[in-house]
C-alpha cells in the first residue's frame, strides 16, 4: 500500500476526573492515506472524538496524551520535508503551528459554538488566511468572500459581516468548513460535523465536503456514531469500541461481511427500508460500559451474543490480521487470520 | 439556538458513562449532595466551625465566663491575660494548676492613663464549671455554672483583655455572636420567604406577573443598599429599646437583601417550567402551589441552601457596618459591630490592639459561611466539573 | 443600537424616579418635619413660634397639604429649581452643603474604579489562566479574605499599624501647606500621596470581588467550544487567549460598574468617618444621626444616581463591546 499521509500508532489519552483517571482512548492505531476518507464509527463515550483531538493535541488540561506517536507525512509526500511525530513536538514548534489549520483542517461537532459569537465570520475567517497564507489584510478578505461564496453561502459579500449568532447552524458550519479548508490542507478532520445539524442541512454538508474533497484531492478523517454517513463517504472504516479500534475494513468488506461481533450488532441495530417492517430493531444489550471499570478480558464480553465463557472474560482478544488492512480484535477468528 | 451549548460529553472529550455517574443515578440526591460536599475539605471544616458557633450561640450564657452586663472598673482597657497550667513562682516551687496572673495597674501622670502588667505573684485561680453569675438557661433552667472562669468570681480573668468600659472583653464577643450571628441568619431567613414566595410566582407563572416582579426587583437594586440602610436605620425612633431595634434592624436589612434570592429562585423555576415532571405533576390534578413548593422547590433545594449560605456573609457584614457606624445597633445591645466602635478611636487602638479580636471573628465567621455555600454550590451541581 | 439606546435611557429614567420616591418616604419617616425641629430649636432659645408662624414656615417649604402634594412640591424644587432643601444642622440650603464634596467624592471613587480595574484585571487574568498554581492559590486566598474583611476593618487594622510604626494617622486628602494652595504639580503629588491610603482601604473589597468575577468567567470561556477551534485552526497561544476568552469575559467585567460604583461611595462613608475626607461619607452619617433629613436623603439620592449614571455607562459600554446587545439579538 502507498505511505499514509498520517500514522497514529499506540496512542494512549486519559484523563483525571474527580474519580480517577480515565483512559479515554486506549492504544489506538490509525492510518490514513492521501485523498482518501476514513470513518471512524463507534457510539459516544468510545474515544473517537478524543483520537481526532490528540492528533493536532488539543487535549484539554485534565487530559493528556499518554503514550503513542503521531506520524506526519505530509511533507514528505509532497517534498517539502521529513516526517515528524506530531506529538513530539514543542508546543511552540513552527511545524505544528502549520498543521493546525495550515496541513490539517479541522470542524467541530457544535458549528456555532466553535465560533466566537463577538466577531464576525469573516474576522475569525481572515485571521486564520492571514496566519497560514501570509495575504495582506485586503487581498485576505477578497479571499474570505471567494471562499465563502465556494462552501455555499448566499450572498457571501454580505454575510463575511455577519456575527455568527445571526446565522444558522448549517451556515455557521459551512464558515468553519471555509475556515479549515482556507490554506488548502492535505487532510480534513471532521468530528461529527453534522450531528447537531437537521437532517437536509446535514445531507447538504456531506455533499459539500464530498466535493471539495474531490475538487482539492484531500484526505478526510470523518468521526460519526451514524453508520448511514459512513456508507456514503467511506473508503475505508475503523470501528471503536471503548478506546479501541476492534475493527478496521474497506466500506464493501465492512457491510458485507462484518467480522467482530460489535460491529454486527452495530449493523444489525440499523433500520433497513422494507426488510424491518414491523418487527422490532434489534438493540445491543446493556450500556457501554465506564471506562473506569473496564471488564477483564475483552471489553465487549458482557454485551456480546458469542462471548465464550472463561476465554473472553479472562484474556484480551488477539488483534487478527486479515490481510489489505482488515483486521478485527476478536477471538472468534484465532484460527482463520495471522496473530497481528 | 442557545449562543453557547456547553457540549460536555462530546466536544470536552471526557466519556460521560463512567461509573460514577452510574452510581450517582442511583443515589439519592441528598446523599450525593453529601458525597460531593465532602470532598470539599474547606467547606467540611467551615462547617464543622459554624456547628461549634451554633453551640456557643444556644449555649451562651454558659460559655460566657460573664454576663454581659458584667462590669469591673477596676480594670478597663486590660490586655489579655495568658491561660496557664503550671507556675514556677510560689513558695514550694514548680505546682500544677490552671491559673492566670493577676494584673498590677500604673497611672501615667499626665496622660492619666492606666496600664497593665501581669503580675505573677498574683496567683488567680481558674477552673471550669465554676460558679459565677447566675443566668438562666435557654430563657428557663436557672444556673449559675460556666464553662471556665475565675474560681472566685471577684477575681480578675480576661483572657482577651478588657474593653475601655473594664467589660471582659471574650464574654462580650460570646454574646455578640449570638446577636450577629442570628442577625445574619434570621435575616436571610426572612430575606429568602419574600424572595422565594415572589421569586417563584414570577418565575412560575411568567407573563406580565413576572415582569412586575423583575421591575420592582431591578428598582430595589439600583439604589446603593448601604445608603438605603442607613436611610431606613436613621429614621428609627431613637429611643427605641434594644430587642425592638434588634428586630426592625434584621428586617431592614432582609427588605433590602431579599432581591438576589428572589432572583436566584425565579431562574431555577423558569428552567424547570417546561419540565416533564411539572407538566405530569400538573396533569395529575395538583394544585399551583403544590406543584412549586412539593415538586419545584425540593429539586433545587440544595442550591437554595447553598444561595442561602452565600448571602448570610453579606447581611453580617451590613449588620457589623451598620453598628459599627453606630446607626445599627446600640448598647447595651452587644454585636461585632458595637463591640468594634471601641476601637475607632486611633489613640485608644494603638494601645490595645486586642479591641480587634471581634473583626477577626467577623472574618472567620464570614469565611466559613462562603467556604460551605461555595461546597454546597459545588456539591449541588455534580455534573459541573 | 439606537432602540437599546432609548430603552436604556428610559429605564434610567424610571429608576430614577423610585429612587426619588424613596428617598422621599426616607425623609418623611422620622415623626416631625423641618419645621418642627426648627420649632423644638428656637424653644430651646427660649423663643416660642406662634401657629402662625409654623403655617407661614410650612407653606414656604412646602410643608402644607398631603403627603402627595409635599412629594410633588419637593419633587418640582429638584427638578426646576435645583433646590434640595433646607439644611437644618448646616442652617443652609443642602445644594450648598453638597456642592463643594461631591466633586471629591466622585473623584476619589472614579480613580479608585480606575485602579481597581488595572488591578484586578491582569490578576483576575492569571489567576484564572495559571488555574492551581501557586500564584492562583494565593491570589485566591487573599481574594476570600479581600471580601471576608469589612472595610472599616481594615481601615481599623491600618490604623493601628500605622500609628506604631509612624505614631500618627495620615488624615484628609491633603497636607496642610498645599490645602488652600492652587492646583500645581506639588499639590497633584501631595493628593496621591494621601488618595493611596483611602484607596487600599476603599478598593480591596472591589479588587478581591472583581478577581474572582474575572477568574470564575475566564475559567468558563477557556474550556469552551470555540476556544478548541481556535487553537485548532493554528491561532497562536497569546493572540488566541486575547481575541477569543478575553474579548468574552470582559463583558461582565464591565456590567460590574453598577455594583462596584455604590460598594466604593460606601467605602467612602466608612473611611471618611476614620480618615476625615472632604466628600459625602462623612456629612451623610452626620446628617444620619441628627436626623437631618433633607441632607441625608440628599445625599442618598445622590448617590444612587450617580450610581445609576455609573450603570447607563456601563450598559452602553456593553452595547459597543457585545454585538449581541447592540444588535437587539435574543440570547
Amino acid at each position: 500500500m502507498e505511505q499514509p499521509l498520517l500514522e497514529i500508532s499506540g496512542l494512549h489519552t486519559s484523563f483525571d476526573t474527580f474519580d480517577g483517571k480515565v483512559r479515554a482512548v486506549d492504544g489506538v492505531d490509525l492510518a490514513v492515506h492521501p485523498g482518501k476518507t476514513l470513518c471512524v464509527v463507534g457510539e459516544s463515550g468510545c474515544g473517537k472524538s478524543v483520537t481526532a483531538r490528540s492528533i493536532l493535541r488539543l487535549i484539554e488540561d485534565s487530559g493528556s496524551i499518554d503514550a503513542g506517536t503521531v506520524t506526519w507525512n505530509g511533507d514528505l509526500i509532497d517534498g517539502t520535508g521529513e516526517a515528524f511525530d506530531v506529538l513530539t513536538l514543542d508546543p511552540g514548534d513552527k511545524r505544528l503551528q502549520k498543521l493546525r489549520g495550515g496541513d490539517v483542517g479541522m470542524i467541530f461537532q457544535e458549528p456555532a459554538a466553535s465560533l466566537l459569537q463577538l466577531r464576525t465570520v469573516g474576522a475569525q475567517l481572515v485571521e486564520t488566511l492571514r496566519l497560514h497564507t501570509g495575504l495582506d489584510k485586503k487581498a485576505a478578505r477578497a479571499k474570505a468572500i471567494e471562499l465563502l461564496d465556494t462552501v455555499g453561502i448566499p450572498d457571501a459579500a454580505r454575510r463575511v459581516d455577519a456575527y455568527p449568532f445571526q446565522l444558522s447552524g448549517g451556515m455557521c458550519q459551512r464558515v468553519m468548513i471555509a475556515i479549515a479548508l482556507c490554506a488548502n490542507p492535505s487532510l480534513l478532520i471532521a468530528d461529527e460535523p453534522t450531528t447537531a445539524l437537521d437532517v437536509t442541512t446535514q445531507a447538504r454538508i456531506l455533499d459539500l465536503i464530498r466535493s471539495l474533497q474531490a475538487e482539492h484531492r484531500m484526505a478526510v478523517m470523518f468521526i460519526t456514531h451514524d453508520l448511514g454517513v459512513v456508507a456514503e463517504l467511506a473508503d475505508e472504516v475503523a470501528v471503536m469500541y471503548l478506546g479501541r479500534v476492534v475493527e478496521r475494513a474497506s466500506v464493501e468488506e465492512l457491510f458485507a461481511d462484518p467480522k467482530h461481533p460489535y460491529t454486527k450488532a452495530l449493523l444489525a441495530s440499523v433500520p433497513v427500508l422494507g426488510r424491518d417492517r414491523g418487527r422490532d430493531l434489534p438493540t445491543i444489550p446493556g450500556a457501554v460500559p465506564s471506562p473506569l471499570h473496564r471488564p477483564s478480558g475483552c471489553s465487549f464480553h458482557p454485551r456480546c451474543a458469542e462471548a465464550i465463557a472463561g476465554t473472553c472474560d479472562v484474556e484480551a482478544p488477539p488483534e487478527v490480521d486479515f490481510g489489505n488492512g482488515r483486521t478485527a480484535e476478536c477471538v472468534l477468528y484465532e484460527t482463520e487470520g495471522v496473530r497481528a | 439556538m442557545s449562543p453557547q451549548p456547553a457540549p460536555l460529553e462530546e466536544g470536552e472529550g471526557i466519556p460521560p458513562e463512567n461509573s460514577a455517574e452510574a452510581v450517582r443515578t442511583r443515589a439519592p440526591q441528598r446523599k450525593l449532595v453529601w458525597w460531593a460536599f465532602k470532598k470539599h475539605k474547606l467547606a467540611l471544616v467551615s462547617a464543622w466551625l459554624l456547628a461549634g458557633m451554633l453551640v456557643v450561640i444556644a449555649l451562651c450564657e454558659f460559655m460566657a465566663p460573664f454576663d454581659d452586663r458584667h462590669r469591673d472598673s477596676e480594670y478597663t482597657t486590660a490586655p489579655p491575660q495568658v491561660l496557664k497550667l503550671w507556675d514556677t513562682d510560689g513558695p514550694e516551687g514548680f505546682r500544677w494548676g490552671l491559673h492566670v496572673d493577676g494584673y498590677t495597674s500604673e497611672q501615667d501622670p499626665r496622660s492619666l492613663r492606666i496600664t497593665y502588667e501581669a503580675n505573677p505573684e498574683d496567683r488567680v485561680e481558674v477552673g471550669f464549671f465554676v460558679k459565677g453569675e447566675a443566668y438562666e438557661l435557654f430563657g428557663l433552667i436557672p444556673m449559675d455554672r460556666h464553662l471556665i472562669g475565675p474560681k472566685d468570681v471577684d477575681d480578675p480573668m480576661y483572657l482577651f483583655g478588657t474593653t475601655t468600659d473594664g467589660q471582659d472583653l471574650l464574654s462580650q464577643l460570646v454574646y455578640a455572636t449570638r446577636v450577629s450571628a442570628s442577625v445574619g441568619i434570621i435575616g436571610v431567613l426572612l430575606a429568602f420567604m419574600l424572595g422565594i414566595v415572589l421569586g417563584a410566582v414570577s418565575g412560575y407563572f411568567g407573563g406580565w406577573i413576572d415582569n412586575a416582579v423583575q421591575r420592582l426587583i431591578e428598582l430595589i437594586m439600583a439604589v446603593p443598599s448601604i445608603p438605603l440602610w442607613l436611610g431606613l436605620a436613621a429614621a428609627l425612633p431613637t429611643q427605641m429599646g434594644p430587642v425592638g431595634r434588634y428586630f426592625i434592624i434584621t428586617t431592614i436589612l432582609a427588605l433590602v437583601a431579599w432581591t438576589g434570592l428572589a432572583r436566584e429562585v425565579r431562574g431555577r423555576f423558569l428552567a424547570l417550567r417546561s419540565e416533564e415532571f411539572v407538566t405530569s405533576a400538573r396533569l395529575d390534578g395538583s394544585s399551583h402551589g403544590r406543584v412549586m413548593f412539593r415538586h419545584m422547590l425540593p429539586s433545587f433545594s440544595s442550591h437554595i441552601i447553598a444561595a442561602l449560605s452565600l448571602s448570610i456573609p453579606g447581611m453580617i457584614l451590613a449588620e457589623t457596618a451598620l453598628s459599627w457606624l453606630g446607626m445599627g445597633l446600640r448598647p447595651p445591645a452587644v454585636s461585632w459591630g458595637v463591640q468594634l466602635q471601641d476601637a475607632s478611636k486611633w489613640s485608644v487602638l494603638s494601645g490595645a490592639p486586642w479591641l480587634l479580636i471581634p473583626g477577626l471573628c467577623v472574618v472567620l465567621v464570614v469565611l466559613a459561611f462562603n467556604f460551605v455555600g461555595d461546597g454546597l454550590r459545588d456539591a449541588a451541581d455534580p455534573y459541573k466539573h | 443600537m439606537v432602540r437599546y439606546l432609548g430603552r436604556r435611557v428610559l429605564y434610567m429614567a424610571a429608576t430614577l424616579l423610585a429612587i426619588s420616591l424613596v428617598v422621599f418616604v426616607i425623609i418623611n419617616l422620622p415623626p416631625g418635619d423641618y419645621v418642627t425641629a426648627l420649632q423644638s430649636r428656637y424653644a430651646v432659645q427660649g423663643q416660642g413660634l406662634n401657629p402662625q408662624d409654623l403655617e407661614n414656615l410650612r407653606v414656604r417649604y412646602g410643608l402644607d397639604g398631603n403627603l402627595l402634594q409635599q412629594y410633588w412640591h419637593w419633587f418640582t424644587q429638584i427638578v426646576v429649581h435645583g433646590d434640595l432643601g433646607m439644611s437644618f444642622e448646616h442652617e443652609k440650603p443642602v445644594a450648598q452643603v453638597i456642592a463643594p464634596r461631591l466633586g471629591w467624592t466622585i473623584a476619589v471613587s472614579v480613580i479608585t474604579l480606575l485602579v481597581t480595574w488595572a488591578l484586578a484585571f491582569p490578576i483576575g487574568v492569571y489567576s484564572a489562566v495559571k488555574q492551581h498554581s501557586a500564584g492562583d492559590y494565593a491570589v485566591t486566598t487573599v481574594g476570600f479574605l479581600g471580601l471576608a474583611t469589612p472595610n472599616f476593618l481594615i481601615a481599623l487594622v491600618f490604623i493601628y499599624f500605622s500609628v506604631t510604626w509612624f505614631g500618627s494617622v495620615p488624615s484628609g486628602l491633603c497636607s496642610p501647606e498645599w490645602c488652600d494652595a492652587a492646583w500645581n504639580l506639588g499639590k497633584l503629588l501631595d493628593l496621591l500621596g494621601h488618595l493611596w491610603i483611602p484607596m487600599i482601604v476603599i478598593g480591596t473589597g472591589g479588587v478581591a470581588g472583581l478577581v474572582r468575577i474575572i477568574r470564575n468567567n475566564l475559567l468558563d470561556e477557556l474550556h469552551r467550544p470555540y476556544v478548541t477551534a481556535a487553537r485548532a485552526r493554528g491561532v497562536p497561544e497569546g493572540a488566541l487567549l486575547r481575541r477569543y476568552p478575553l474579548r468574552v469575559a470582559l463583558n461582565p467585567f464591565v456590567s460590574t460598574i453598577g455594583w462596584i460604583l455604590p460598594l466604593l461611595l460606601v467605602g467612602d462613608i466608612v473611611v471618611g468617618q476614620i480618615l476625615s475626607l472632604p466628600t459625602l461619607g462623612p456629612i451623610l452619617l452626620g446628617s444620619l444621626k441628627s436626623q437631618d433629613m433633607y441632607l441625608a436623603g440628599s445625599i442618598i439620592m445622590v448617590l444612587s444616581v450617580v450610581t445609576v449614571i455609573g450603570t447607563l455607562i456601563s450598559d452602553l459600554l456593553l452595547g459597543w463591546l457585545d454585538p449581541r446587545i447592540r444588535l437587539g439579538h435574543q440570547r
